[in-house]
């Protein structure tokens, strides 16, 4: 049995990317909220005689990858497309826009009538956004689809649409749904071995004699949002310290869309997150590429379902030269603090070196929440140590060279004054 | 009740016999029935590696302290869990918890570690996760020449 300190880290940083999750509870009532609209908005079209839209969310909260705020009064985004069955050449981009912003006052107006809470509506430069206060922003994206890029590809897998530009005068491409169908192509394989081994400790729960055939049915069965991969915690991770470490700079802040796809290209399918986490950021910086534009080099961040939509374009921006410079010092950043969580010296230095870079509060709460668990696992006689140094391993299973701890209870005073 | 202790009490020679069984890492001796027990104690592999001292004899309860490296003490806050004299509490005594009869090695050296693992994260984020009772007093000590009220009659 080998002690690493690597797996002690580990389990602190998922415990801390969990809680970073949206809470369950907001989760449920964000899903319940966007399936209401939703509802509203196909009936809308409907009762006009019109094809009925889709409504689906992007970005972070379809990828899995949502992560709280830093300050606790910031509320979460639902990023939501509104894709209307219309053609281009019916509808003008301001036509578009401005039939969105009325029949999201409708649903305004009927969730007033009906007595439920009243969103508040405004609206921003490509969307709107319903402001449910105290718990999330719905930014709702109004879209068309791009019939002529579906043609081109040809299959129903074609699910291109067309958005409006800042000053809604373009259509502007997009492809949300095949960007995650991407995202999730990168962690495929780590996504099919997690839900097989949940399939597996279940039937196993069950008293059940597993085979393989058996295993795969019962994967097949678990919601996949359900499941977070090394992956999307390590962006989880990556994000919040980038959300700490750009407080304050928002200009020269990384674009979580940035993160993202570096972090899905570099992945690797690792099984565990500190793994992940220590070869992403190694990794990352070689998916930025040299390309030439108009005689000059210029870095770029493919899409990667769109080759000429660079995701660092923003790094070309005159009056902020070092936007670059400042991802990849962060980046660095983020693996020498690991390194250096790795040497240990004491759990309370680890949470110094951690709090500091992800926040006090969530990393504290974590250590907390890790600290019961220890506490359970001795009282109910899951808890022993290892033979050369007394060191504590958890586990329900006997394990060669270790001795189980006995029930017990510390005698004296537990408070510490802050 | 003294009948089961004279049947069933552990000599020191047969303690650190089984301390040296368990931690082959650990060095201690036993003179004048007296057992001191010397080993290194690191909770977690990102814990700090501590030096403790354990010293045990049939007269006396068992006893740890950390000798290196020195127990941290933030500013008006006293370390929870510990005696007057700043040996480890480990046990609530009188529960039957811990009793001449029980393995060190199997007890008193494995609640040390857990000891310093929640004192580790006690130091970092003020909360003791690691339960506990009562509130010994501050020259309190479990042995038997300074045991106090609130720290209750122990078999021998």
């Amino acid at each position: 049995m080998i002690l690493r300190p690597q797996d002690t880290l580990n389990s602190l940083l998922v415990q801390v990317a969990k809680s970073l999750d949206v809470p369950e509870e907001l989760h449920k009532a964000a899903v319940l909220e966007y399936e209401q609209l939703a509802f509203f908005l196909e009936e809308l079209d409907e009762a006009a005689g019109r094809r009925s839209p889709e409504i689906y969310s992007q970005g972070s909260f379809a990828l899995g990858t949502a992560t709280q705020p830093v300050k606790s009064d910031d509320e979460y985004d639902v990023d939501l497309v509104y894709e209307r069955m219309l053609k281009k050449e019916g509808k003008t981009q301001q036509q578009l826009k401005d039939e969105a912003g009325e029949n999201l006052t409708e649903y305004v107006k009927h969730r007033r009538q009906t007595g439920q809470t009243v969103p508040e509506l405004s609206e921003g430069s490509r969307c709107w956004c319903l402001n449910f206060p105290d718990q999330f922003h719905m930014d709702v994206l109004p879209a068309i689809p791009d019939a002529e890029q579906r043609e081109i590809v040809a299959t129903d897998a074609a699910k291109h649409i067309l958005i409006t530009d800042k000053s809604v005068r373009c259509w502007l491409p997009s492809n949300p749904r095949q960007f995650a169908d991407w995202f999730r192509s990168t962690m495929e394989v780590r996504l099919e071995a997690i839900k097989k081994s949940m399939a597996e400790a279940s039937l196993r729960r069950d008293g059940l004699v597993v085979n393989d055939w058996q295993i795969k049915q019962a994967a097949e069965s678990i919601p996949e949002y359900e499941i977070k991969t090394p992956l999307q915690r390590a962006i989880q991770i990556l994000k919040r310290h980038r959300d700490c470490r750009f407080d304050g700079d928002p200009e020269n802040r990384p674009a979580s869309i940035l993160i993202t796809t570096l972090a899905a290209k570099a992945y690797s399918n690792e099984a565990n997150l500190l793994d992940a986490l220590l070869n992403l950021v190694h990794r990352m910086p070689d998916h930025i590429e040299e390309r030439e534009v108009n005689g000059q080099s210029v870095a770029w961040v493919e899409n990667p379902i769109n080759p000429s939509e660079n995701f660092a374009d923003r790094w070309q921006a005159e009056d902020y030269p070092d936007r670059e410079k400042h991802f990849r010092v962060w980046l660095e950043q983020v693996g020498i603090e690991l390194e250096e969580a790795i040497k240990g010296g004491g759990i309370h230095r680890v949470l110094d070196l951690l709090g500091a870079s992800l926040g006090r509060q969530v990393v504290e709460a974590s250590a907390k929440s890790l600290g019961y668990d220890v506490q359970r696992a001795s009282s109910s006689g899951k808890l022993a140590v290892a033979s050369s140094t007394a060191t504590l391993i958890t586990g329900t299973a006997p394990i060669p060279n270790t001795t189980p701890v006995r029930g017990h209870t510390f005698y004296g005073e537990s408070k510490r004054n802050r | 009740m003294a009948n089961l202790n004279a049947i069933g009490k552990l000599g020191v020679v047969t303690q650190w016999g089984a301390l040296r069984r368990q931690f082959p890492d650990g060095v201690g001796n036993v003179k004048r029935n007296q057992l001191r027990w010397d080993m290194q104690i690191q909770p977690t592999p990102l814990s700090d590696i501590y030096d403790i001292r354990l010293s045990y004899s049939l007269e006396r309860f068992p006893k740890v302290f950390v000798r290196s490296p020195k127990l941290v003490q933030p500013a008006d806050d006293p370390i929870p869990h510990r005696y007057g004299d700043d040996s480890l509490c480990l046990y609530l005594p009188g529960s039957g918890e811990w009793d001449r009869r029980m393995l060190l090695a199997e007890t008193i050296i494995p609640w040390a570690s857990e000891w310093l693992y929640f004192y580790e994260l006690w130091l970092g984020t003020g909360e003791w996760c690691g339960g506990g009772h009562g509130s010994p007093k501050p020259n309190e000590s479990e042995s038997e020449h300074t045991r106090s009220k609130s720290c209750p009659a122990y078999p021998r």
